[in-house]
């Protein structure tokens, strides 16, 4: 015969320790957080929209021609390698240049990998908000091409691509050339994990 | 410190077509110093965007050189440009030329040293071909005529390289 308290013990100790393992999890992977603005077809975007799938978020821009284009260029070989699952799937790539990443020129840019990606212009205040909330570092860079030109510069920007699982949490965070097959096992393991 | 600057509020009038990439036909050479170009690809704005062009220079004299620029008639400006990467934060940055050792190679490859082309002809698409000239301290000027491929084909064959 367990006495009354002996039992009463064990349940709030298993509560605790539940507790605990919860708490452990939001420890350990943060909630992404919200980002806000406009997609290339014209639709208002929020990244909460996609919880429920895997998001491969990225931030980049598009007159970047040497980093950008072999990332999303990684990511469409990463949806044609889930086959079906990519329909679990999610690519959002917002732009760290709202002045000239306008969202007719994503709507050029971005649909040309995958009609699936995303491509977010997030403007002003919002986009200050979301670079700080991902500890992002982005600051204009060079100037580039014509001096005279003023609209002919580089963006230094943190190239990280974050793994955010179905739960909108950031699971896993790696450098902009993560190769497919890094992506790949990652997004596997977030899909089957249904986190 | 995590800081966010502004950018200036002028937008580019010319749209940014998807990316292309430029590969080159054939190996060519400069004999007066043995230099040796392969392997050239170029990932390109459309509609005046800019494009980056990548390749193998290889000297296969005892003589070190230097890579010091380019030009094409498919861009208003092609200029010396590397990508580096500082504790994760991408920069792209001019370079006055690039080393070529003697007896060694210069390789220009995606997210690093790279020629940066301006003011691409909207005619540059898929499928078509541009020429680049490329031009060093000591060798004579190499033309290479290279066709044009997607990123994705680009990727592909970055990947088949590894």
């Amino acid at each position: 015969m367990v006495p009354r308290g002996a039992t009463c013990a064990v349940l709030i100790l298993l509560a605790l320790a539940c507790s605990k393992k919860q708490d452990d999890q939001e420890e350990k992977h943060r909630r992404a957080p919200e980002v806000m603005g406009t997609n290339w077809d014209g639709e208002p975007f929020k990244l909460s929209q996609t919880y429920g799938k895997v998001t491969a978020l990225v931030f980049g821009y598009t007159f970047c021609p040497d980093v950008c284009p072999f990332t999303l260029a990684r990511m469409r070989q990463m949806y044609a390698e889930l086959g079906d699952d990519a329909d679990q799937a999610a690519v959002v790539f917002v732009s760290v240049d709202p002045e000239r990443d306008t969202v007719e020129k994503l709507s050029q840019y971005v649909p040309a990998f995958d009609k699936r990606f995303y491509g977010v212009n997030v403007k002003g205040d919002a986009l200050h908000a979301a670079v700080h909330a991902y500890d992002l570092r982005v600051r204009k860079g060079q100037s580039l091409g014509d001096p005279e030109a003023k609209d002919q510069y580089a963006v230094d920007h943190t190239g990280t691509i974050f793994l955010i699982g179905k739960d909108g949490r950031i699971h896993y965070e790696h450098p902009h050339d993560a190769s497919v097959d890094t992506l790949l096992k990652d997004v596997r393991s977030l899909l089957e994990e249904g986190t | 410190m995590l800081r966010y600057v502004g950018f200036p509020t002028v937008l580019l009038s010319a749209v940014l077509a998807c990316a292309f990439v430029v590969t080159e036909a054939h190996a060519k050479t400069s004999a007066k110093t043995a230099i040796h170009v392969k392997d050239v690809k170029v990932v390109a704005g459309g509609g005046g965007g800019p494009g980056a062009a990548y390749l193998t220079i290889i000297n296969k004299s005892n003589k070190a050189d230097k890579l010091v620029g380019a030009k094409s008639t498919a861009a208003s400006r092609v200029m010396i440009h590397e990508t580096v990467d500082e504790d994760g934060v991408l920069k792209m940055r001019h370079a006055k030329s690039f080393d070529i050792p003697a007896s060694g190679k210069l390789v220009l490859k995606p997210g690093g040293r790279h020629l940066m082309l301006m003011g691409l002809a909207p005619e540059v698409k898929p499928g078509t071909k541009i020429t680049l000239e490329l031009q060093f301290q000591n060798a004579e000027p190499v033309k290479v005529t290279v066709p044009v491929l997607s990123p994705a084909q680009a990727h592909a064959d970055e990947s088949k390289a590894k």
